[in-house]
Formats: structure tokens, sequence, C-alpha cells
């Protein structure tokens, strides 16, 4: 499992986050950028459902934009179908393309407390890189 | 933010005014210009934001100078508080980042003939009433779902189908930035994935810094032009800070994956790729602005739509239809937009594309776009303060024509980080001490609350103070809160 830590931004979130793989790297930006929007996560899987995220091809790997993808993709699910990624298992996982079959619980407002709204996921200092040992990190802000 | 302070040149160029010289850089194709004080400027300055106004004076078109208001903060490619005008004749382009994520975020201010002895007694209730009245909060939408056919019709007409709809007057139009609705919006070229997104927003709060707020006149500056606007000391009013939710959001996104495309096609050298862009003029730049009004319009229906059930929240707590407690629309202004408006350069009058992220428009008595009840003193100009002290109604001034294309600030400005203001303080003492002061607070957050507390904040007086010194406005009345609802 990953690491991340929060960096100050005047008006928004950061992240820096660190994963053993690149689907280590994945899950756990996405378990961070839930973790800031919402205090209460659901307690239990109800959907599982693919998520996919790919790249627009070009001539170099952009992990970079393969993130904010993936996580614009998560977004979208939680403000259309109130969706919070709880577990991840994950197929393809390459420099241009991620595809994982996520489990979902479903967040209410009624039950759940939230913390801030999360408007993008921003490419202001986007910096995605891998390590030695195969290890993977980020760092990434967060519109909010 | 910027993670160094500003090294270049700060030039003093007359009352509250900075000049960045387009020498400073390469590629400045004019200066910069930043209205601050000798307080302001050095939190600006250590901001790194004015390296921002020198690389927005590089973009293809700019005219007169590339922009700040004293509100002005780092941003993404554009700052916050940053005012940019392009000439489409000249080959100017349009960028999604000089209009922000948020796209036509802005503030609408209804006044009333309550005043604060008939709210005093009954601000528990009535705060309470709005709260369970407007949805608010992370994951909250709106009371329906749009059919797709209605959503085109809301990004086509804005404001305008709201009231259409039964839900407003037809003087709320009038009393409106461009009537609620910008010509040209296209559905079209809005995706499905921000359709799905916007369907079932219109009338939603949304969380963050958005809010709305029961406030009371508590000084007034200018008497003449207070009258006219229908604010008197002891009113009470009610303000709604949103925008186009997750409509716009996912507009943004979109156009910024095309636009970064673009500035690459149409060769421009950008000295951030955050402010990528596309000529007006070109089928990307036109897409844009399609997009982009229709989030606009979306934004207006949803302020008209919030107000709307502010006026029903109101109505039932004092057993009395909104028209006669006199819920009238003041003003609606949009902070983060693209307008094409026609501005005075170089002696004739050009339309220009005029980009105000984080700025509101300010246009003066006699403009033509100023209702008729204001035209003889000018366009209201609300700017909203941090919750714990007051917010400023402005009226706009001659000289903000002639140097900043009718544009001032759009509000205090963020001092401190999300992540130092919770660590200062938690919600529920933040909550405590409003009260402690007479202000109530609702909120879906705890944590929002305490990242939106005072001293997260610079103070809106400070900014206001430095608009009206350089002459862009001038202050009508100052609103204190009463009562807080965020999400």
């Amino acid at each position: 499992m990953g690491t991340f830590e929060v960096f100050d931004h005047t008006a928004d979130i950061g992240l820096k986050v660190r994963g053993t793989n690149l689907a280590d790297l994945l899950e756990t930006a996405a378990r961070a950028t839930f973790g800031q929007m919402l205090r209460d996560l659901p307690a239990d899987v109800e959907v599982i459902g693919e998520v996919r995220a790919a790249t627009a091809g070009g001539i170099e790997d952009d992990p970079g934009e393969l993130l904010v993808l993936w996580l614009q993709e998560l977004l979208y699910r939680f403000e259309t179908e109130r969706l919070v990624p709880l577990t991840f298992t994950f197929g393809v996982v390459g420099p241009r393309e991620a595809c994982a079959d996520v489990g979902f619980g479903r967040f209410d407002p009624r039950r759940h407390q939230a913390r801030l709204e999360i408007k993008a996921v921003t490419y202001h200092g986007l910096d995605v890189h891998a390590e030695a040992g195969g290890a993977w990190s980020a760092r990434f802000i967060l519109d909010v | 933010m910027g993670d160094r302070a500003f090294s270049g040149p700060l030039e003093p160029a007359g009352e509250c005014r900075w000049r960045i010289p387009k020498s400073y850089k390469a590629g400045m194709r004019v200066d910069g210009l930043i209205y601050a004080d000798e307080k302001l400027i050095a939190p600006i300055r250590g901001d790194n934001a004015p390296e921002q106004v020198a690389n927005v004076a590089t973009l293809p078109g700019i005219q007169k100078a590339s922009l700040a208001m004293p509100d002005i903060h780092w941003g993404y490619g554009f700052p916050i508080g940053g005012v940019a005008a392009m000439d489409p004749a000249e080959g100017g382009v349009v960028s999604p980042g000089g209009v922000g994520y948020d796209i036509n975020c802005g503030v609408r201010l209804m006044r009333s003939d309550l005043t604060v002895a008939d709210v005093a007694p009954r601000l528990e209730p009535l705060l309470a009433e709005i709260f369970n009245t407007v949805p608010c909060g992370v994951g909250v939408g709106g009371k329906e779902v749009l059919a797709p056919s209605e959503l085109r019709r809301v990004a086509r007409e804005g404001a305008r189908y709201v009231v259409r709809h039964g839900r407003g007057w037809d003087e709320d139009l009038d009393h409106t930035e461009a009537g609620g609705c910008l010509d040209g919006a296209d559905p079209d070229a809005v995706s499905k994935r921000a359709a799905e997104r916007g369907k079932n927003q219109v009338g939603s709060l949304g969380a963050g810094n958005h809010f709305l707020e029961i406030q009371a006149v508590d000084e007034v500056f200018d008497a003449a032009t207070a009258e006219a606007f229908g604010m008197a000391v002891g009113g009470i009013a009610f303000m709604i800070h949103c925008g186009s939710r997750g409509y716009g959001h996912q507009i943004c996104d979109d156009s910024l994956k095309t636009m970064r495309g673009a500035a690459r096609k149409y060769g421009f050298d950008l000295p951030d790729q955050q402010l990528c862009c596309a000529p007006v003029s070109s089928d990307e730049g036109q897409a844009y602005l399609g997009a982009m009004r229709a989030a606009a319009n979306y934004a207006w229906a949803n302020r008209q739509a919030l107000m709307d059930l502010v006026r029903q929240a109101v109505s039932r707590v004092f057993g009395r239809p909104a028209e006669r407690l006199g819920l009238g629309l003041v003003y609606d202004v949009a902070h983060n937009i693209a307008k094409i408006e026609t501005h005075e350069v170089d002696g004739r009058p050009r339309p220009l594309c005029v980009h105000r992220k984080g700025a509101t428009r300010a246009f003066p008595a006699g403009h033509p776009e100023v209702p008729a009840a204001y035209r003889k003193v000018g366009q209201p100009v609300i700017i909203p303060g941090d919750m714990g002290r007051y917010s400023f109604l402005l009226v706009g001034l001659p000289p903000a024509m002639a140097e900043t294309f009718g544009s001032v600030c759009h509000g205090a400005g963020r001092a401190m980080s999300r992540t130092e203001a919770s660590r200062r303080v938690r919600g529920e003492q933040v909550r405590r001490d409003l009260a402690a002061r007479g202000i109530l607070a609702l909120s879906r957050s705890w944590q929002g609350l305490a990242e939106e507390h005072s001293g997260a904040y610079k103070d809106v007086a400070d900014v206001v103070a430095v608009v009206e010194r350089a002459g862009l406005a001038r202050r009508v009345c100052r609103l204190r809160p009463l009562g807080v609802i965020k999400g």
C-alpha cells in the first residue's frame, strides 16, 4: 500500500503520493483524493464496475496524463452516481492505459460527512515519474 | 501558489498602481499593471503572482496591459484576479485558464424590506428554513433532474429558462449581468459527460467557498446610490455565491485537452502550458466560447433558481409573499468569464475578448449595459468578504472603462492554505466564535467551515479600499453577515 501527504497550496489541495508500482500509485492517489473529499467512507462495496483510463496517444508516454484521467473518471462516477471507490483489482496497467475492477460504495449525504468538494484534478505542477526499484511517485493539485 | 517570491520589477505607476515593464520578460507584448497599495503589494510579491501577470502579457492580441486586481493571487496560468482583453482582429486568443474551472462563478445580491429588527428575533428559524430548502453540500444536487432537451434549453436561455418556468420575476433578468444569458451558447459543443454532471445540479449551492448569507447593511457610504439600489442602513439582504457546478467544471476540463493541442497547432510559444489557448476566430476558440457561454448560462440559471428557493423560504417564515417583502434582485455579477465586449483602444471602439478570472465587471453610469433603473448611477458591483467580517456593494466608475476594461476585484482572496486553516481551528470552534459575535452558521461540513474561517482570508476592506483609491469603483454600502450557510 502506498503513502501520501498533503502539501500546502493557498486556495486548493496538493497531494504527494508514492506507490510501490504504478497500480499502487493509482490506487493510493484515488484513496488520497477521496480521503480529502469525504470524512466518512461507505462501509460496504455495493457496486463493482470497470474503470478505464487511457491517454490520447502521441509519441511519448505521459503517466501524468494517465493519472489525471484515472482520477477524473473516478470523480465523474462520484458526481453522477455518488460512487466511492473502496477496492481495486487492476488488470492492464501501463504507461498509457489503466483498467481496474473497482468496488464502489455509495455515498449518502444524510449518513456520511463530507469534507470538501473537488471541482477538478488540475495539470498544475503535475509530476508523475518512476523511481528506482519499480516505485512510482506523483505530485498533483486538486481544484476545490 | 507560487513557490518563490517575485523578484522582477514592480515600478510605482500612480495611485495604487504598479507596473511590470514589458522589457522584464522576453515575449511580453504589453506591460503588466497591478492595482495594490503598499500593504497588499508585499504579499502579492511573495506569492509570485506577478510572474503570472507577466506571462499573460505574452498572449497574442492582448491589448493595453495584463491587469491584476488587488485580490490577486497565484492561479493556473492566469492569476486569480487577472483581467486580459484580446483583439480577435489581431489574432487575439481565448484561454480557458483565463476563465477558470468554475465558469461564471459569481455573486447575486437580493434586497428586502425587512430590517434587522424584523429578522433578529427569527434569525434561527429563518436560517434553518433556508438551509433546509436550498440543496447544499458535497454530492448534493438540485431538486429535479433535467431531461437532455431541457438542459439544452438551460444552456441556451440561462436565467430566462428559470423565470419562464415561474421561478422568478421579469425584472430579475434586467438586474442580472448580460440579462442572465449570453448569446452564442452552443449546447452541441458541450460533452455528454458535462451534461451528465449538470443534469441534476440546477438549484444547488455546492460546497467549498460557495455560500449563502443573510446580511444587514451596517454602513452606507454613498446615500444616493444606495437608495437607487434599494439599500439602507439596517436593511436585510441575501447574498448567494455559486457557479456552474459540475457542468462548468467538466466543460473546462474538456476544453483544456483541446486547447493544449491548439496551442501547439498555432505555434504559440507559451511561457506556461496552462495558458493554452487558441485564436478567438479559430474553430477551437469558437467551440470553447460556445461551450463556455453554455456554462455561463447554466450558472445564471442556477443562481436564479437558488434565489427563488430563498424567496420561498423567507416568504414561509414571514407569512407574506416575496413581492410584499420587497425581495427584489439588486444585481448578479460573474467573476469567472470571457465575454466579447466593445472597449475603446487607441481612440477606437473595438470588440475584444475580455477575460475576467476572479474579477468583476464594473460599468459606469450611462453605459447601455447598465440596467435602466441604475443607468444614472452605474452598475452595482458585489464584492463578498469572508463569513466573519463583511461584504461590500460598490458602483462602477468611468476610469475602470478607461483602464481595466470595466473591471475590478472580486473578493478578499485567501491568505492561508486550507490545510493550515483547518490545522489552526476546528469547524465547531468556528461556529461558536461566530455565534459569540451574533453570526449563526449552518454547514454540511465542519472541515469546510474551518477552512473558510475569517483568518484564512485577507480583509476585503483592504482590497476594496485600493479599488476606490484607484478610482475604479466607489463603495456604496457595507453588509455584515447575520447568518451563513455553507455546503
